[in-house]
């Protein structure tokens, strides 16, 4: 969440004792439900204001007749002397595409700018919507590979970011190994070889794979560039790839690459890549596809991460996450070795 | 400038000075430089006109430089007569219009070594007067040239050599910004501002040290040095020891230059871009100077 001028410890523009209106900024809003969510927390806050406010939507996942139509219904249900102090407006790309009335021409200026993509730095990609299928499955796996029992049809949707028409039709794909239960739960009951090739195959696609070389002439070692990855404390990094594969089973005697892959969770439309300078100013995007990376990023783009802290802190991929760079990384034998280790445990031993 | 092997410009020095005063020389500069960080490659030339020696302790400076020289001298080393400060001065001339002590080894003048000193903290003399049988000369210290001695490497020779990071820190802490200043002689045929050349060395003492080294030891090695060789400042001078870095990576005409005098000095050769001495600032920016002006809030 961005708002305009100074602002509050949630990220907020206070309200000026004059007539300044209150403006909050929501990049890529996604689903209804959030929406939804946004706009009571929204109108609640006018109840603690006499000042007007406007919510301004930038580059949200959700058609702008769908928006407009559920703006207006949320302006309808507040009593008159809320609904005329909420004013919204949504921009796509920089630019202004609907508002309610009365929005200050200050104000929406300022809005503008706020979107615009020149203001964005250059670490700040944007990123396109990621497969509902691929995420789904992601998140299904994890839960079967940590024997985590069925999962509420809701709870995949707030942890995919995805409606419930989507999740539906998701696992749907996934097949026979996908259980449906009558109250509206789901599990894997064993592993979905044919979709897993699918993810498999569009996993660089999917996860938005990007590769990193060095370019001072003195590359560091993978040990210090994961030792600088998690001394960053950031928590929308996480290490995967083959370091990520022995954290998760640490038996496995993994023979090591010398790349590192790492996670970074990116749920909304953007993917702030400012954390490479952070790693190594030397990391510069691979131009040439042959050059062997010194580091490899992938995106997550479920709503929720899947990290998991080490005992002192250090943040770790999934075990899909890593599973998946390592085929990325051309280690089948190692994938394989990972995979089996893995099935074994949500089986209990039996194959 | 000549290229000149450094492990043979170092045994040259140390057979040519007196055993009991090895230790009170510490080498600084482009060749104690390629000499820690280059040995590894045998074949290895630095480009230098000169061989900086530190002369330390202070207090007794003078008589150990005044020993060497005059060893150096009986065993045909010569004075480098020629330029502006020359010739010897008498004992009416002022002790800042001196020339400085370099002496040619025997043979081809192809390098010459020069004499410097440490300053203790709070004294503002620069120069000292050495009276040697040649004449007078003068003996001349920087403000951070304390530091080059301090955990000075021992060689097996005998001699010091002063570390990379404290090489680095002094020449950050000399040009807190970009000097206009030039330097005396043209380097490859441009005349180069002073404060470039010794900030384009830290950036090069950094790249050739290697990162990993630079992020675990260097902003420990500061702080222990600033500490013991500026006790009543070092918090001052480890918040403003990366200014000069700072101000030569947003200058991309000083950060031309500075890379001009690396290609054509201790990187002669090998051709480091611009793209990676630019790296190794932002790595030594967040890996070294950060660490070290942290530790001071």
């Amino acid at each position: 969440m961005k708002s305009l001028g100074p602002k509050d410890g949630k990220g907020r523009r206070p309200p000026d004792k004059g007539d300044t209106p209150l403006v909050e900024i929501r990049r890529g809003v996604a689903s209804m439900r959030d929406l939804r969510g946004i706009l009571f927390e929204f109108s609640a806050r006018l109840l603690s204001s006499e000042c007007s406010a406007v919510l301004a939507l930038i580059d949200p996942g959700i058609a702008d007749t769908r928006l407009e139509k559920e703006l207006s219904l949320a302006v309808r249900m507040l009593r008159p002397s809320l609904a005329e102090r909420q004013q919204w407006a949504i921009l796509r790309a920089g630019r202004l595409v609907a508002q309610s009335g009365g929005v200050n021409p200050g104000v929406l200026a300022s809005i503008i700018a706020e979107a615009s993509p020149a203001e964005r730095t250059a670490a700040d990609e944007a990123i396109s919507r990621a497969d509902s299928s691929f995420v789904v499955l992601h998140i299904l796996l994890n839960r079967w590979f940590s024997c985590g029992g069925p999962i509420t049809i809701r709870a995949l949707c707030e942890a995919s970011g995805r409606t419930y028409p989507t999740v539906s039709r998701a696992i749907e794909r996934i097949g026979a190994a996908a259980h449906r239960t009558s109250d509206r739960q789901v599990e894997l009951t064993s592993f979905p070889r044919d979709a897993w090739s699918q993810m498999v195959a569009s996993a660089p696609d999917a996860r938005g794979t990007r590769r990193y070389v060095d370019r001072s002439g003195r590359p560091r070692s993978p040990e210090s560039i994961i030792r600088r990855v998690a001394s960053l404390k950031n928590p929308s990094v996480a290490i995967g790839g083959v370091a990520g594969a022995r954290h998760t089973l640490p038996q496995l005697d993994l023979i090591g690459s010398p790349r590192v892959d790492i996670s970074l969770h990116c749920p909304g439309t953007h993917a702030d890549l400012s954390v490479l300078e952070q790693i190594d100013p030397a990391l510069q995007p691979a131009s040439d596809p042959s050059e062997p990376a010194q580091l490899v990023v992938h995106l997550v783009r479920s709503q929720a991460s899947f990290f998991t802290p080490s005992k002192d802190g250090v943040l770790f991929a999934d075990p899909v996450e890593c599973l998946l760079d390592l085929h990325e990384a051309r280690l089948e034998e190692q994938a394989s070795q990972f995979l089996d280790a893995l099935t074994q445990r949500a089986t209990g031993g039996a194959r | 400038m000549m290229d000149v092997s450094p492990g043979k410009v170092v045994r040259q020095i140390a057979e040519a000075v007196p055993e009991d005063c090895r230790e009170h020389i510490v080498l600084v500069g482009s060749l104690a430089a390629a000499f820690q960080l280059l040995r590894s490659d045998s074949s290895f030339q630095v480009r230098t006109k000169d061989a900086d020696c530190v002369i330390s302790p202070r207090v007794t400076a003078v008589d150990q430089t005044r020993a060497i020289a005059e060893r150096l001298l009986k065993t045909g080393w010569t004075t480098r007569g020629e330029g502006e400060f020359g010739q010897p001065g008498a004992a009416g001339t002022p002790t800042s219009e001196l020339p400085l002590i370099r002496l040619y080894p025997p043979g081809p003048h192809e390098w010459f070594i020069e004499f410097l000193t440490v300053r203790e903290p709070g004294n503002r003399s620069e120069w000292e007067r050495v009276k040697l049988s040649a004449g007078d000369f003068a003996l001349r210290s920087f403000e951070f040239s304390g530091l080059l001695s301090f955990e000075a490497n021992v060689i097996e020779s005998g001699l010091r050599c002063a570390t990379p990071p404290m090489m680095a820190l002094a020449n950050m802490l000399e040009h807190p910004r970009i000097r206009p200043e030039k330097m005396s002689a043209a380097i490859a045929s441009r005349a180069i501002k002073r404060s470039n050349k010794d900030l384009g060395r830290v950036l090069i003492l950094a790249q050739l040290a290697g990162p990993d080294a630079v992020e675990s030891e260097w902003a420990n090695n500061w702080e222990r040095g600033l500490r013991a060789c500026f006790p009543e400042r070092w918090a001052e001078l480890a918040t403003s020891a990366g200014q000069g870095i700072e101000a030569l990576l947003a200058s991309p005409p000083d950060l031309e230059e500075a890379l001009h005098t690396c290609n054509n000095g201790l990187l002669a050769n090998r051709n480091l871009t611009l793209e990676q001495l630019t790296i190794a600032g932002r790595r030594l920016l967040q890996d070294a100077i950060k660490p070290l002006t942290d530790r001071v809030k």
